[in-house]
């Protein structure tokens, strides 16, 4: 299933948040080699302390994470202004309310190799992505700017994403990172959905048995 | 066949015109309260950190009546008051009924219903470079029975015109010393071609880029210069000597 976990909700998924930053050091600086903070076996940057939206996918009991991927509102301090501002000015411009940074997106290959041998790796991405786009459409995102390591390319043109690069950097480490936007619409939504051969939305806001209509209405 | 969508653009316009004229945010949240179908609403800007040690209570501004806000402050509601509460911490924009309220928070929405409030809600969580937080929340009329299609299509808007709340507010507080905003290259180009007439498909072509690259440009910039049509930010942006094209 996928999920996100917001900051008023971190306290419920100790165990998934764990397996995230254990799995975002294990991708981005053991096999990607990235320049990011590593302390014991988890990364973990600044911007995870700036209560940002984390969607996951995980079993349905919410005990493994399979793939996760970080957002945040690009209204807000965020890593690829902080990080591309200076590389390349253009990313200065990409601050309004309905745009949003996805960071840190990786896949645990070795878990869902045990738990789904069917799903292959860039397979897992693109349901990945196309949960990202589910949830963009939900709150009002017309518009994600993401990074990734060149190849990822490919990956995205499979899924249906069509990306616009805005530049690459090589202030990660070893290779250069790509910028880029991809545009968030229900269009876009109905192409990947046809691309992947899916046909119901795999995400879905969680909603409390009773909600505060219900003790409202209840009490008029 | 495209009247109905330009219709609705003509008067989001209209509407982003008025609001973003208003004087000051409480004038701003009346007119979102006659131009859309709710009932009221709030913009509440978080108890403000440390750097800014100028100002020690929160900036709130609302239409809800009198007597509900004099409940409130009485009750200091603030305390256990869960869209606030969450909506501090959250970051997606988020409808009142995903709000898992707790015991104490009941008793404040009993009484909530009980001044002829809406039981609906959608509140959209803002954040600025600077770390602020602040909360723009919708109530819906009482009775609505169609609140969850009328988040779907206005929510856009909405969550545009908290931003253009939370700029109405620091500008309250602070006052004009935000100077002419800062525009990207590729922002400035877009303008520079939209000057001279090109629409995106043109600029797009022109800069090698793609078309909705362009549109995100166009709609950043506009935001940026605060303005509500491309024609006007155009202007704005040759006054402000930004652009000469």
């Amino acid at each position: 299933m996928f999920l996100t976990v917001q900051a008023h909700e971190y306290h419920k998924y100790p165990t998934l948040l764990k397996q995230m930053f254990k799995l975002r050091k294990r991708v981005f600086s053991d096999q990607l080699n990235w320049d990011v903070p590593v302390k014991g076996d988890i990364e973990k940057d600044a911007y995870d302390g700036l209560n940002p939206v984390y969607l996951m996918w995980c079993n349905d009991e919410k005990t493994k994470l399979y793939g996760v991927v970080r957002l945040m509102p690009t209204t807000g301090p965020t890593l690829l202004y902080d990080v591309f501002r200076n590389t390349f000015p253009d990313v200065v411009s990409f601050e309004a309310p309905g745009i949003w940074e996805g960071t840190r997106m990786c896949i645990d290959q070795e878990l869902l190799a045990k738990d789904h041998p069917e799903i292959e790796p860039g397979y897992a991405f693109s349901m990945l992505l196309l949960a990202l786009c589910e949830v963009a459409i939900k709150h009002g995102i017309h518009t994600m700017v993401s990074n990734y390591e060149p190849q990822m390319k490919r990956v995205y043109r499979r899924t249906g994403i069509e990306v616009n690069e805005l530049g690459r950097s090589s202030e990660y480490g070893k290779y250069p990172v790509c910028c880029s936007t991809f545009e968030v619409s229900n269009q876009v939504l109905e192409k990947m959905r046809k691309k992947l051969g899916v046909s119901a939305p795999i995400y879905q806001v969680a909603l409390p048995k009773r909600s505060i209509a219900d003790y409202v209405l209840e009490a008029a | 066949m495209n009247s109905g969508v330009n219709d609705q653009d003509t008067q989001r316009k209209h509407a982003f015109d008025a609001i973003i004229d208003a004087k000051d945010v409480e004038h701003a949240l009346k007119l979102i309260c006659e131009l859309y179908p709710i009932g009221h609403c709030t913009y509440h800007l978080a108890q403000t950190m440390a750097s800014e040690q100028n100002v020690d209570s929160p900036f709130v501004r609302t239409t809800y009546p009198s007597d509900w806000v004099a409940r409130y402050l009485l009750k200091d509601y603030v305390k256990i008051d869960p869209i606030l509460k969450e909506g501090m911490l959250r970051a997606l924009p988020y409808a009142w009924s995903e709000i898992e309220p707790d015991e104490e928070a009941i008793e404040l929405l009993v009484d909530f219903q009980s001044h002829g409030l809406g039981a609906g809600g959608y509140s959209i969580p803002i954040t600025d470079k600077v770390g602020r937080r602040a909360l723009f929340s919708l109530n819906s009329k009482a009775g609505e029975n169609s609140w969850d299609e009328i988040i779907d299509q206005y929510k856009e808007d909405w969550i545009e015109l908290g931003q253009v709340l939370h700029k109405k507010a620091i500008k309250e507080l602070y006052g004009d010393v935000d100077p002419a905003p800062t525009l990207s290259p590729r922002e400035l180009e877009t303008l520079h071609w939209t000057a001279l007439g090109k629409d995106y498909k043109d600029i797009a072509m022109i800069l090698d880029v793609s078309e909705h690259t362009i549109r995100t440009y166009m709609r950043t910039a506009r935001l940026k210069l605060n303005c509500s049509s491309m024609t006007q930010a155009v202007a704005k942006a040759s006054k402000l000597r930004l652009i000469n094209p």
